[in-house]
């Protein structure tokens, strides 16, 4: 199994996601580091489609579930297509409960561009640039689904860290 | 108009020892950026390689997006155009949209998919703006602002209120970029959430949606809104409590409980705790086996006859079968594969490595000012904008149409960027500054103002 390494943990700066604005202050979102895996042709449809544009669509699932607490912070969990063949296209979302009045928030991760004889990857990233902040205390769900009903496959998670991006140089001529 | 750009790929995914009937004309189109409230549109032609006739179907396509035919049939090596619209009025960021198609062919059915990519700016900073009330005192509502700004182009105004929720007024201020909201509707307590849409004077956005959410409280207030369920088994559902008092210290009356929707939520009354008073009702929420399994999405509304006002709290969660499993996304990470034992330490290991850097791209051709900017740890971003004023403390606008692509080499990569302005006057001072757009469609300023003398 590729072995993604885990880097950091850096402080999240203000969050500017819509829900993260209407809801409380974000806090830090604590993962172990590491790689999980799973595989979507175990599972089943559990959660139902999503009010998110361009995240409507789905198929098998596998869940996942974390409660941030204050502590050190992942910056963004990235998903990749493990299966040996490559031939589905994997989605990732973050949902939410019961906060805001809304039952349910999602935040979609961006799938990349479809090719059956490549891996794939996606990334949920947190913080600042982000779509999501995930606020101490509440529960998570990281839900992994086919982009297509006909597909499943094999997957991995990983958390990781990225540095701030940094300004090295600036000129004019 | 900014040119607009689709990525179109094709995937099979009928076994692999089985030879794929439907073929798709382009494999990739690039289709670009785009501002919200944008429609695209594109045709891709399918044939059926077959030798008999085959039916597809791609009605399975997700909000905001439509393929037509939805449906039809193939005779064997014909072909049929889909025609492909994306409505983009509530994307923001980098998207990418799968689109099935599936065929059957007698008993047999083959899997394809086209996948919709493109980037969706908004002309306002914010491409999502909210503005949240928080609590709403029904007594003594207070009006709330929030500003429509854009670095893009601050000549941007708000010429009228198209649509509003009932439960707040909308005025626009004096800057015409301003939105002044009051709450006014108080039958109905709990949240509200609405969408205020406007229309904007610019060229590359017509419209504007601001997400309005309250929680509007009166004399009775719950002592938790939303309740959250969490994680609940069908054969281990546990009730929630709920206590409910009257702010007034006056008994507490509730005519009705309902449950709107599907109605698969038991509510039943219980003492309050931690002892039974007038101005105090209690509840036991709990889910009933007809619940359908996923994320609760629910509501109890309470009709309080003293006020005549319904009192709405929301339930949320999720609700699943006893085979489904959840993983612990901590546990799996930490038994599953590599880990460091000292984050932080990694992370400061990290810091004193060498950087990597990416080969420059090439000068752009032309005499105008030449903007040069090197950028290291790049990460989710989709590209970089530059902005161009007469002063440092001037009004600024958008100086390139297509934005510089990020690199996007992540941690320790350098990667340096050149980018021409040949729009600029010789002898003529300019300041200019770069602004990142991450993948997400958020933008932050990277740099200051420089000055420069256009030669």
């Amino acid at each position: 199994m590729k072995k993604i390494a885990l880097m950091c943990v850096i402080g999240l700066l203000a969050s500017q996601s819509v829900y993260a604005q209407l809801c409380s202050s974000p806090g830090p979102i604590s993962l172990q580091s590491g790689v999980a895996t799973g595989d979507t042709c175990v599972g089943a449809n559990v959660v139902g489609g999503t009010e998110c544009i361009f995240t409507g669509y789905t198929g098998k699932q596998e869940v996942f579930s974390f409660t941030p607490s204050a502590g050190f912070t992942a910056t963004a969990v990235t998903l990749t297509n493990s299966s040996a063949n490559g031939t589905w296209t994997p989605q990732m979302f973050l949902q939410t409960q019961g906060t805001c009045g809304d039952s349910n928030d999602c935040s979609g991760g961006s799938v990349t561009a479809a090719n059956s004889n490549l891996a794939t990857t996606t990334t949920l990233t947190f913080g600042a640039g982000g779509s999501t902040t995930p606020v101490a205390g509440s529960t998570y769900f990281l839900i992994v689904q086919a982009a297509n009903q006909a597909q499943c496959g094999q997957f991995a998670l990983s958390t990781t860290g990225t540095f701030p991006v940094k300004l090295q140089s600036f000129n004019i001529q | 108009m900014r040119i607009l750009s689709i990525l179109l790929a094709t995937t099979f995914f009928a076994a692999s020892s089985q030879a794929a009937n439907l073929t798709i004309d382009e494999q990739t189109v690039n289709f670009g950026e785009k501002y919200q409230f944008s429609v695209v549109t594109h045709d891709v032609r399918v044939w059926n390689r077959s030798g008999t006739a085959i039916t597809f179907r791609d009605s399975q396509v997700p909000p905001g997006v439509t393929v037509q035919p939805e449906k039809g049939t193939l005779a064997g090596g014909d072909s049929t155009v889909l025609h492909i619209k994306a409505d983009l009025r509530n994307a923001w960021g980098a998207i990418a949209a799968p689109l099935p198609v599936e065929t059957t062919e007698g008993a047999n059915s083959e899997h394809y998919q086209i996948v919709l990519e493109g980037f969706v700016d908004s002309v306002l900073d914010e491409g999502k703006p909210a503005l949240d009330f928080g609590t709403v005192e029904a007594a003594a509502p207070k009006e709330k602002s929030i500003q429509l700004t854009s670095a893009s182009n601050p000549d941007v105004r708000i010429t009228r209120v198209i649509e509003a929720p009932d439960f707040v007024s909308v005025r626009i201020g004096d800057d015409a970029q301003t939105l002044l909201l009051t709450p006014k509707k108080f039958d109905v307590l709990g949240y509200s959430k609405g969408i205020v849409k406007v229309a904007l004077d610019s060229p590359q956005q017509p419209q504007a949606w601001v997400t309005v959410l309250m929680d509007i409280h009166g004399n009775v207030v719950p002592d938790q809104n939303p309740v959250k369920f969490g994680l609940q088994r069908a054969s281990t559902t546990k009730p929630v409590r709920l206590q409910m008092t009257s702010r007034n210290g006056k008994a507490l009356h509730i005519d009705k409980v309902s449950v709107p929707g599907a109605g698969q939520l038991a509510v039943e009354s219980a003492p309050c705790l931690p002892e039974r008073r007038a101005d105090c009702q209690a509840y036991m929420i709990g889910i009933k086996p007809g619940h359908a399994f996923g994320l609760l999405q629910d509501k109890v509304s309470f009709e309080l006859p003293d006020t005549h006002q319904v009192l709405n709290v929301d339930v949320g969660g999720i609700y699943l079968d006893d085979s489904t499993k959840v993983h612990s996304l901590n546990d799996e990470l930490a038994s599953g594969g590599a880990q460091s034992s000292a984050p932080h330490a990694d992370l400061q290991t990290s810091l004193k490595r060498a950087v990597a850097e990416k080969p420059e791209t090439p000068t752009p051709a032309g005499q105008g000012p030449l903007l040069k900017w090197q950028v290291a740890n790049e990460s989710d971003i989709y590209g970089y904008a530059i902005y161009r004023g007469d002063s440092a403390d001037g009004k600024f606008t958008r100086a390139n149409e297509q934005i510089v692509r990020a690199e996007n080499g992540g941690n320790n990569i350098t990667a340096t960027y050149q980018w021409r302005d040949n729009s600029a006057q010789k002898g003529r001072e300019y300041w200019y500054y770069i602004t990142i757009f991450n993948n997400s469609g958020r933008k932050t300023q990277l740099t200051g103002p420089q000055k420069v003398v256009a030669k």
